[in-house]
């Protein structure tokens, strides 16, 4: 359900998954994985690794 | 590797397991598409030299441990950035008892060591696997000179190993496999660049083989080409694996990349593929451990994580059958010359359009200011929505930014008919996934400089690619001097950025300037002057055509 806090994430659409180049799969960084985007939460800029092979390492 | 892998040779590709060819004596390296396209062009690749580790191997695997268990050693003591910035060389006794496909296994998850490139040497046991493809006389011997020396010196005992697995959710996350006996599974899972040889699903067929699996557990079998596949069912394995109750899927990388076979949420899945970060299995919050095909196939009979040595039964014998079939291939190789074939594209398949080159002189508004740590996912997201047009650059672009300022891809489009504009960001800008689109499409908007604190890596190469100035501040504290809307003025800026790393820009209706820096190399340069390397490269053709 959503609230009027909370807003369906645009760049997963609600599913909490993002792809990378090659169609991995990973955890939306936007709304960390559940699908809403709320207003009122700020917002959390976690910094990600790339190695040399363009990939994001976690 | 079965039908493309030659020893001696380099090889780069698109996909970042382009590694595991390693296995055939090859420098084989994971790279972007557009570094990729430009390889096939003819242009060389360029990578800062890594360092190398050497890792001896000795002794010989004992029975119900296999590759897997090997890499997953590595994984264990060096996690997934122990690589970063190496290639690995195996060598040493242990090698011989290492087959090609086991060595595919381990040159496969270097991938995620971080490494640049892991190599093998050529020598019988490849020539061996080259024979059996039909493809011996492809086989030149490549091994370390007498008396080599490493950059960095690692030793694995293969008799020491025991099986071992990798929990949630990293790959470098690897405890003994006897440590989680019992924990209840969901999913058993075989396949993948990970363990793709017959002697991978060959063992586990035959471990599963006239008993019946777990009750409520799904067994997913993932052939890895239809060469493999066309094996397993001559020599019975498809069948054995039925009747324990698998579930068959085509060849391919299906389950692996969150393609299918998405796991229940929380609930736990064994798998033989290389990656477990939260979310690959395409379940948000999975719950997914790596392992051999041996400690899979053994739990799929238990329903819970289980040690193979702990099964009552003899360690199964597989031998590799003579391959006869050389129909990996569905169609016809591409002919000597492509200039008569049609292009036929669908409706959201579109050029990229050709780009300008920068100008000398221009005046360029500021439409967006950001803070730090901005990722390619707020920059353009890859998501379901978006990705189907990746290959449409006029429709992808209408995501831009859209997370962080709705209205900017109608402001970037009038500006783009009065000669394009700029952004502005602060420390780490562009950082988080590869994604080329995240400069491609600003760039399509009519993006010309971005000036920011600092620049994420891969994301300023990507920027340089497409044409894109990339600038840093050199004293941050003129970030706050400009605003979303603010206009800077640039001047001989060809003759600057190759004059001097730093050179000053103007704010509009003010008496204020502001200092900025590039880390371009004269390539660099020459790419951004051309307008991009897609036009930097057309460049070179024409003059030596």
């Amino acid at each position: 359900m959503t609230g009027s806090q909370d807003m369906r994430c645009k760049a997963c659409d609600g599913s909490g998954l993002l792809m990378d180049d090659e169609e991995w799969r990973y955890t939306c960084s936007i709304c960390n994985g559940d699908g809403f985007v709320s207003k009122y939460e700020a917002a959390e800029n976690d910094i990600v690794d790339t190695d040399i092979t363009n990939r994001t390492l976690e | 590797m079965q039908r493309l892998a030659k020893p001696g040779k380099t090889l780069l590709g698109s996909d970042s397991h382009t590694c595991a060819n390693g296995c055939m004596g090859m420098l084989a390296i994971g790279a972007g598409g557009i570094d990729v396209a430009m390889a096939i062009a003819g242009e060389p690749y360029y990578v800062k030299m890594p360092q190398i580790m050497g890792v001896k191997l000795t002794g010989d695997l004992p029975d119900w441990v296999s590759a897997k268990d090997v890499i997953l050693e590595m994984l264990r003591r060096h996690d997934v950035k122990g690589g970063v910035g190496k290639i690995i060389e195996y060598y040493g006794p242990g090698l011989k008892h290492l087959s090609a496909m086991d060595r595919h296994v381990i040159a496969n998850m270097g991938a995620e060591l971080g490494a640049t490139a892991t190599v093998f040497p050529s020598d019988k046991v490849v020539k061996q696997f080259l024979k059996q493809q039909g493809r011996e006389d492809e086989w030149t011997e490549l091994t370390p000179d007498q008396g080599a020396t490493y950059d960095i010196h690692e030793e694995i005992d293969l008799s020491s190993l025991e099986p071992l697995i990798a929990k949630p959710s990293s790959p470098g996350n690897v405890v003994p496999v006897s440590e989680l006996k019992g924990e209840p599974i969901y999913q058993s899972y075989i396949g993948s660049s990970a363990n793709p040889g017959y002697r991978d699903f060959a063992i586990a067929a035959d471990i599963v083989k006239g008993k019946t699996i777990a009750e409520g557990l799904s067994f997913d079998i993932n052939p890895t080409s239809r060469q493999l596949l066309t094996q397993l069912v001559d020599n019975g394995h498809i069948a054995s694996l039925l009747a324990a109750g698998a579930r068959m899927h085509q060849a391919g990388c299906n389950g692996c990349i969150g393609m299918g076979q998405a796991p229940a949420t929380g609930r736990n899945s064994l798998r033989t593929t290389p990656r477990n970060f939260p979310g690959r299995s395409g379940t948000k919050e999975d719950s997914v451990f790596l392992c051999s095909p041996e400690t899979a196939a053994a739990s799929a009979l238990t329903g819970e994580i289980t040690d193979p040595r702990t099964l009552d039964m003899k360690y199964p014998t597989v031998n590799e059958p003579k391959s006869d079939h050389t129909d990996g291939l569905l169609e016809a190789p591409p002919k000597p010359s492509g200039a008569s074939v049609e292009l036929e594209k669908g409706p959201n398949i579109t050029s990229i359009p050709n780009f300008s080159p920068i100008e000398n002189h221009f005046e360029l508004p500021v439409l967006l200011k950001m803070g730090d740590n901005i990722s390619t996912d707020e920059i353009l997201a890859g998501g379901s929505r978006v990705l189907p047009f990746r290959s449409n650059i006029q429709k992808i672009s209408t995501f831009t930014f859209e997370i962080i300022d709705e209205a900017y891809y109608e402001r970037a489009m009038k500006a783009r008919d009065d000669g394009g504009h700029m952004v502005v960001g602060g420390v780490n800008y562009g950082q988080g996934s590869s994604r080329e689109h995240a400069a491609l499409a600003p760039r399509y908007l009519g993006l010309k400089v971005v000036l920011v604190k600092d620049f994420a890596r891969i994301h300023l190469q990507n920027l340089i690619n497409f044409g894109i100035l990339p600038l840093r501040f050199a004293h941050t504290s003129d970030y706050e001097k400009i605003d979303q809307g603010t206009v800077l003025s640039f001047e001989n800026v060809h003759e600057a950025i190759q004059r001097s790393n730093r050179f000053d820009v103007k704010i509009k209706d003010s008496d204020e300037t502001i200092t900025v820096e590039h880390d371009l190399t004269d390539r660099h340069i020459d790419i951004v002057l051309a307008g991009g390397i897609i036009n930097w490269m057309k460049n070179k053709s024409n003059l030596t055509s």
